[in-house]
């Protein structure tokens, strides 16, 4: 075994970042770190001693006329892309969830929200619209502002995506409920202060 | 309705509203949810890329219970010795209302069981999973978790298992495997600084309990100002450094009680100056209205000295013992 090879497949101690050794892996029970006396509990799998594949760079293109790639002119063409057709050299072809894509189409699809996997991040509108419903409660005066922009949250954002962990609309429900009640509550005090102003 | 079917394997709040860390198993992955505000932040660990799961036993559980006991003994001492003395009975009702609530907080962080670390591990990156917490919880997780990665991968063969260094690994071993994460090298001496700092506070605070002038509370004043700015630094220095997260957990929790001792002192400066009908408007006079009164006097002011002591001993003493350890342990590693 090579000192590199032994170098990837190391897994070090959380806690003294000395290599572990391998009787202290998927063992039944707790052990202990022979270097720091640290109590582990460790796990390896087979994708440890996988070696990670080298990326494609792409067949230079030699004859006339052949298929190109439309990022790479230079590049022969191996694949078009699933989405947008244009004609992929094995660099810029993406496996992607069994479809190959190009680059650009990734791209979009992620700034669109269209890929959920590779979505990182997702801003919760319907936990926006509920603190704004709720919170300001607490100070009454403030409801007079926040109640519309608690309901305009809730009806613009009705069908964006919230979290990615699947939840319901009870959120919005709960939070256009709370701001008509304090919108409606606004306007019969209003009602009744003119009422009795011009009385 | 709900877009992708996701099962939990664990959640946790960190206080302080910083925000809530979540893992959820997928159908090929395992997804990890940090809620910051309205925001979530997904990282996605493949069951086929995971290459380890390593979980350490901390002694965060152990320091925590040592705090918890140290304030409900404090609090029983304390209002034990209003019992005896017929304090009024709303006070009394508010000790028992706060021995209550610690006594609570001290069975539930006991049943919870002990504390710990969890790393998973890919080809390309190191994650600290900051819902695992706990032992109990983490170890149900793990198995979880095991099932899902072996059903996709397979078990590792006892002969593969063995091409994994046997012993402590040489210092090519020594650098952590995440190549982005360059870690500056810390001693510790300014957390160190720091705890005997606050050992100092505590051993003045008691003194002043019996003796007190201006002086004293000069001296004191100065040595709160010393461990802020000995916190402040320590907070600076230990980003992206090498000190174990105990040590960097106890830096952040006496900034904490810093701040919560700074506000109480004020507070009571403001309640002493508005008993004697009079509001301190310069630093001057609340020193004057702060050693008017003798703690042996005054009940909150005692209690005041009370939470002050146990707060710098409990810290002072529990960051000692952390920053000990680290040290034995950075020694170990250069060896």
């Amino acid at each position: 075994m090579s000192v590199s090879e032994t170098h990837s497949t190391a897994i070090l101690c959380s806690s003294c970042y000395q290599a572990l050794p391998w009787t202290a892996f998927n063992a039944d029970s707790l052990k202990e770190c022979p270097n720091c006396k640290s109590v582990v509990y460790a796990l390896a799998f087979p994708s440890l001693f996988q070696p990670i594949n080298p990326g494609k760079s792409g067949e230079t293109l030699l004859v006339e006329g052949e298929a190109s790639c439309f990022y790479h002119p230079n590049k022969k063409a191996v694949i078009p892309c699933t989405h947008c057709g244009r004609f992929l050299c094995s660099l810029c072809d993406v496996d992607f969830n069994g479809q190959h894509l190009c680059p650009r189409c990734i791209e979009q699809g992620k700034q669109h929200g269209k890929m959920k996997q590779l979505e990182n991040t997702r801003t919760l509108y319907d936990d926006i619209a509920l603190s704004l419903a709720i919170l300001p409660m607490v100070t009454f005066y403030f409801t007079l502002i926040t109640a519309p922009i608690a309901l305009f949250f809730a009806i613009r954002y009705w069908n964006a995506p919230t979290s990615i962990l699947g939840r319901t609309k009870i959120r919005f429900v709960i939070a256009i409920l709370f701001a008509l009640l304090q919108i409606v509550g606004w306007v019969a005090l209003f009602g009744w202060l003119i009422y009795r102003w011009m009385n | 309705m709900p877009e992708s079917r996701y099962e939990k394997l664990s959640r946790k709040t960190v206080p302080l509203m910083m925000g809530r860390s979540s893992l959820w198993l997928g159908d090929d992955h395992l997804l990890s949810v940090k809620n910051r505000a309205y925001n979530e932040e997904y990282k996605r660990f493949y069951y086929r890329d995971i290459q380890a799961i390593i979980l350490r036993k901390t002694i965060t559980g152990v320091i925590i219970t040592f705090l918890f006991v140290l304030m409900l003994l404090a609090l029983i001492v304390l209002f034990g010795n209003g019992w005896n003395k017929g304090w009024e009975s709303g006070f009394m009702i508010f000790g028992g209302i706060m021995i209550g609530f610690f006594f609570v907080l001290l069975l539930v962080h006991m049943l919870r069981g002990p504390t710990c670390s969890v790393q998973i591990r890919t080809a390309v990156q190191t994650e600290k999973l900051l819902s695992l917490d706990r032992m109990p919880q983490a170890l149900k997780a793990i198995r979880k978790l095991r099932t899902r990665i072996e059903s996709v991968q397979g078990t590792i063969a006892n002969d593969q298992l063995s091409r994994l260094p046997n012993a402590a690994a040489p210092a090519i071993f020594q650098a952590p495997p995440v190549a982005a994460e360059k870690l500056t090298n810390e001693s510790g001496s300014i957390h160190a600084a720091t705890f005997v700092l606050l050992l100092c506070d505590a051993f003045l605070s008691l003194f002043t309990i019996f003796y007190r002038n201006k002086g004293t509370y000069l001296l004191n004043a100065c040595l709160f100002t010393s461990i802020l700015i000995c916190v402040v630094v320590s907070l600076i220095r230990q980003r992206n450094s090498d000190l174990s997260g105990e040590l960097k957990k106890m830096a952040w929790s006496i900034f904490g009680y810093l701040w919560v001792s700074a506000f109480l002192a004020y507070i009571y400066s403001l309640y002493a100056g508005i008993s004697r009908s009079f509001a301190p408007r310069t630093q001057w006079e609340i020193i004057d209205v702060m050693i008017d009164q003798s703690p042996l006097q005054s009940t909150p002011l005692l209690a005041l000295h009370v939470f002050s002591i146990v707060c710098s001993l409990g810290f002072g003493v529990a960051g000692l013992l952390i920053y000990f350890q680290f040290r034995k342990k950075s020694l170990a590693s250069l060896r």
